[in-house]
């Protein structure tokens, strides 16, 4: 070696380390931001503009929104460095180092493992909280007597959902092939089960279950190993192999082992109420969330000082803002008018609030920070180590591979889990409020409430059909908003962006997917604003999905199945579920919130596909445009 | 030890995604030949103010490099040319330049020369006098380099990924803040029109700035490219070359082209004139080092490349297909990965890192390795102490 090299390796102190450090800290940070603030400035702009009440707990709100960007950029940073090219690396090494039933093995292990990380199932026992066991004796138990059986249903059908993902990639069958026989199996054993009175309310938990299986860990995971097979294996077959496609099988095989164990239960009888009920079935004090609006107190009344009495006197006028209502007395009918002897009068004052921007209370003193950060803690322990030590343990001693040396995962799943207690804390202190305060008060519109963190009520904003049109309007934006600041979606738009080499932009797939998401949302409010089943509600957008997939290009299937699988997450599920506890209060005969999170995993599946079957028609017809303008040119261009 | 001295071209061809396989058979057919093989794509330029929120998507296109002998590289060249069908507009493209040295790990397969190559009679004639452009330029900021090149009369830029290697990499642990992976554009145009796409390129993406990017040019003797610029709707509205052709024919000469038209401020444009820009130095007479080597030593041949004097690298993987391939899983070809990493540097270090690979490389345990270098002679970058006119000249000691 011809004397010193130009470029040693250097120690760097620690003003220098910061000079480079802070342009990263702050691309990332405002990276994030990019993706929350439309979301946070939403809530706050409707809470504030629409419906006129204060935000409670602003402080802490502010500061969980804070603690939220921190926590998305060390997570999504985590997922870059460290858990995707962990997942890469074992699936580009698969294939060469071990033999099928190995591999189907893993996959399946993985695929169960991941949903006992990721516990969506604990959601929906929320949205579930309200059901009455004499209304819906079948999905009572479900989610109560047989909750473990539930879980162990969901994490089956995922596990094998990874296994036939994987084994696609082998033999290169198109995703199509796999997605359109389980719909139409799955639709038809729902329309089955629509008309089966025990049955039908088991429906909307069923494909509840397939929308929140895959969680912002799963899902990256799954792609990168995706991504890792196929990189090394290649066959014939066109542009359908490019990784994804677990995500979709993965949120479709879920809801039919759901409804296979709604079925063996309906068989075998023992739900609750049932011949064969095991349990105890004296109507326990359900946990009556669905409080019945208390509609015969009056609205709130503020008293009249004897100064505006003794004003009433002198001028003998009705001053502004009193109401006077008039009962009693003679009325008899006289040319044509009606005159009423001696009736009896009351004027109130009613209640004026001031408009204020925040209430009282900066910061709910019934949530314990270090409540809080343990459950945030524990919370992303389960998530994210066993799966990883698990990966590590199997690319070491199945598969008998090395990390590549100066590789980062260590680093990144350091990342990835302080990022996960972060956010997971954030949420809990700043979205999750602002989401219920919202879900609470978004029926002001439609309905008499007692908004949060006030105690008076406040009567209907925009009359009956106006309000519920103001209440879908508004599960439209939180569905849009909600879904750009989903990390999982995030990181989907970035493998998009990189398998394609750019082709299919990040932004387009996250506004496509977001549009679509936002559609489905604001439908779910409108079945659970105007009562309509929810098989009718479902089948329609499926068919037209089958529709479309059957004439879309492989390349569009394979990532706008996944975007679906991909949406709810951890960000949108809280908002749209406390939303939907909060409209369906209010609307007598609405028992539970399931089904939303169904209709918002199909919207995002038609603006995909819509989105590449037109750029595909624009393309054929002018690449047709061009080779007819080259055929006339042609012979005068004889070089 | 490593070998040297082989006369062999590194042809490129960029094709068409789907059908690749068929055709990397086809042309791999002599033993222990074999290429590597990865994704890019094309560019194609926005025409309508919508599409700015749906935007065309790129053709999908395969890069297909292969290290062969300069005797067979007329009848790949023939066989590449036929079996993709690139006469047809908006196929590909395929050039095949020679490289000055080529050194070979003892397990590299070096693809053999044959004595019984046929004879290269090619029905189509492949364009003379070709320069290509490579530039890379950070993540996501491609668009206003195609622009530019586009503008000036390219065909739309190929564009892959590639992740910047060197500097940030010997920082330990503060390497994980370096960026995502860089965008390389590779452009292909006429020696009289290369200048000026060049100069365009140059200019949008900044260069002469500090961090932006990196550009070069290289002379390839022969080649082929019919690359899309834009997906038009009108009727018979033709394309950026069709009318650069039309008028190079109309008026005998393509002297017109260096004609440019620029802005001199406050709405004026003028034409004719030289740019009264900054004065960006180029970098002449460098030197192009591609080395390719299994993916999985890609880190420690660059560590090792690092050491013995080379500024950075450009690394792309890819896969690796051979002649005969042994089938993998449930009928599945299962493909190992290699990786080229691309420097430019001055002759004096080049000769240095090329030394230090013949004599050091195969006891540092690479056996499987190989190196070639092509000349280039001119490079925009950031060179320190370049003059700036945009600022006042600072004022003269009396």
């Amino acid at each position: 070696m011809a004397g010193v090299p130009d470029n040693p390796r250097y120690q760097l102190g620690l003003r220098d380390s910061l000079r480079i450090l802070w342009p990263y800290v702050k691309r990332n940070f405002m990276n994030q931001v990019e993706g929350i603030w439309f979301i946070v400035v939403y809530l706050i702009v409707f809470q504030l503009l629409i419906l006129q009440l204060p935000i409670a707990y602003a402080g802490m709100i502010a500061f969980g929104i804070f603690v939220v960007a921190v926590g998305l950029m060390f997570f999504m940073e985590g997922l870059r460095l460290g858990l995707m090219p962990l997942g890469e690396e074992i699936g580009s090494v698969l294939p060469k180092n071990s033999r099928m039933p190995v591999i189907l093995v893993f996959a399946f292990l993985l695929g169960a493992g991941a949903t006992f990380a990721e516990p969506a199932i604990a959601v929906l026992k929320a949205a579930g909280a309200g059901v009455k066991p004499a209304e819906a004796p079948l999905l009572y138990s479900l989610l109560n007597d047989f909750s473990g059986q539930l879980v162990s249903a969901v994490g089956v059908g995922v596990g094998v959902a990874v296994m036939l993902g994987v084994l696609r990639f082998f033999f290169m069958w198109p995703l199509k092939y796999l997605a359109i026989p389980a719909v139409a199996g799955l639709l038809s054993l729902s329309f089955y089960f629509s008309q089966v009175p025990l049955l039908s309310d088991v429906l909307g938990l069923a494909w509840d279950c397939g929308a929140v299986t895959t969680g912002p860990v799963t899902v990256p995971l799954v792609l990168a190993l995706g991504i890792g097979v196929c990189r090394v294996v290649s066959g014939d077959s066109g542009g359908g192999n490019s990784g994804f496609g677990i995500v979709t099988l993965a949120s479709l095989f879920p809801i039919l082992a759901v409804l296979m164990l709604a079925m063996y239960h309906h068989t075998a009888g023992d739900y609750w109420g049932g011949p064969n009920y095991r349990g105890d079935t004296t109507v326990a004090a359900a946990v009556d969330v669905t409080a019945e609006p208390v509609i015969e107190i009056e609205k709130s009344l503020e008293p009249i000082t004897d100064a505006e009495f003794q004003a009433y006197l002198d001028s003998g006028e009705l001053p502004d803002g009193y109401e006077l209502a008039m009962h009693g007395g003679n009325a008899r009918l006289v040319n044509g008018k009606i005159e009423v002897l001696e009736p009896e009068m009351v004027i109130t004052k009613p209640y004026r609030r001031d408009f204020t921007f925040t209430s009282s209370e900066s910061w709910d003193t019934t949530i314990a920070l270090d409540a809080t950060a343990k459950t945030a803690f524990t919370d992303a322990l389960r998530a994210i180590i066993p799966l990883c030590v698990f990966l590590y343990f199997v690319l070491r001693i199945v598969l008998r591979q090395r990390l590549q040396p100066r590789n980062d995962v260590g680093v990144g799943v350091t990342f990835a889990f302080v990022g996960m207690i972060l956010f997971g804390a954030g949420i809990a202190l700043g979205l999750t409020p602002l989401g219920g305060q919202l879900g609470s008060n978004v029926p002001v519109a439609f309905a008499e409430i007692f908004p949060w963190g006030l105690n008076h009520i406040e009567g209907p904003l925009f009359g009956a059909d106006a309000g519920k049109v103001v209440a879908i309007c508004f599960a439209f934006f939180l569905g849009y908003g909600a879904t750009l600041a989903e990390p999982a979606l995030n990181a989907l738009g970035d493998t998009v962006e990189r398998i394609t080499v750019g082709a299919f932009r990040k932004k387009l797939l996250m506004q496509s997917v977001a549009f679509g998401v936002g559609c489905g949302i604001a439908a779910g409010i409108f079945k659970m604003a105007y009562g309509i089943p929810l098989f009718w509600m479902l089948a329609p957008p499926y068919l037209l999905v089958l529709v479309l997939t059957w004439i879309s290009p492989d390349e569009f299937v394979n990532f706008s199945w996944d975007s679906a699988g991909v949406t709810t997450g951890p960000i949108t599920v809280p908002l749209v579920l406390a939303m939907g506890l909060g409209v369906g209060a209010n609307i007598p005969g609405v028992s539970d919130g399931f089904g939303i999170l169904a209709l918002a995993s199909v919207g995002p599946i038609l603006t995909v596909l819509g989105v590449g079957l037109y750029t595909q028609r624009v393309q054929r017809r002018a690449q047709r445009k061009v080779d007819e303008t080259v055929e006339t040119l042609a012979p005068a261009d004889a070089n | 030890m490593f070998s040297k001295d082989h006369a062999v071209s590194m042809v490129t061809a960029v094709l068409p995604s789907a059908g690749v396989d068929r055709i990397t058979d086809a042309v791999l057919q002599a033993p222990d030949s074999s290429a590597i093989i990865w994704q890019a794509r094309g560019t194609l330029l926005r025409e309508h103010w919508w599409q700015r929120f749906v935007p065309p998507i790129s053709p999908a296109k395969t890069m297909v490099h292969l290290l062969a002998p300069n005797d067979e590289v007329p009848h790949l060249e023939r066989t590449l040319v036929e079996r993709a069908r690139l006469p047809q507009q908006a196929t590909g493209a395929l050039y095949s330049p020679p490289c000055a040295h080529a050194y070979f790990g003892s397990e590299f397969n070096v693809w053999p020369s044959r004595d019984d190559t046929p004879a290269a009679q090619s029905g189509h004639k492949l364009t003379e006098n070709l320069n290509i452009i490579y530039c890379t330029v950070g993540h996501k900021l491609s668009d206003r380099v195609s622009k530019a090149a586009i503008s000036a009369g390219a065909h739309g830029p190929i564009v892959y990924y590639g992740e910047g290697r060197g500097l940030r990499d010997r920082l330990g642990w503060l390497r994980i803040t370096k960026e995502h992976e860089q965008e390389v554009l590779m452009v292909i145009a006429d020696e009289s029109d290369a200048d000026q796409v060049f100069d365009a390129m140059a200019k949008a993406g900044e260069l002469h700035l500090p961090g932006r990017g990196f550009m070069y040019r290289m002379v390839i003797d022969r080649g082929m490219f019919h690359l899309a610029s834009r997906v038009s709707h009108h009727h018979y509205q033709a394309n950026m070359q069709q009318i650069i052709n039309a008028i190079d024919h109309l008026s005998g000469h393509s002297h017109w082209r260096d004609q440019a038209v620029f802005d001199v401020g406050s709405g004026g444009r003028g034409v004719g004139i030289d740019d009264l820009a900054a004065e960006r130095p180029l970098l002449r007479d460098q030197v192009r080092l591609s080395a390719i080597a299994p993916r999985e030593q890609c880190p420690e041949l660059m560590e090792f490349l690092l050491d013995s004097g080379a500024p950075g690298f450009t690394v792309t993987y890819g896969r690796f297909a051979a002649n005969e391939q042994s089938e993998g899983i449930a009928g599945a070809r299962v493909n190992a990965e290699y990786g080229m990493l691309r420097c430019v540097t001055n002759q004096p270090k080049a000769a240095q890192v090329c030394s230090a690979v013949e004599s050091g490389a195969e006891s540092a345990g690479f056996a499987d390795v190989a190196m070639v270098t092509n000349p280039v002679p001119t490079v925009a970058c950031y060179v320190p102490g370049g003059v700036d006119h945009r600022k006042p000249a600072p004022p003269v000691a009396a």
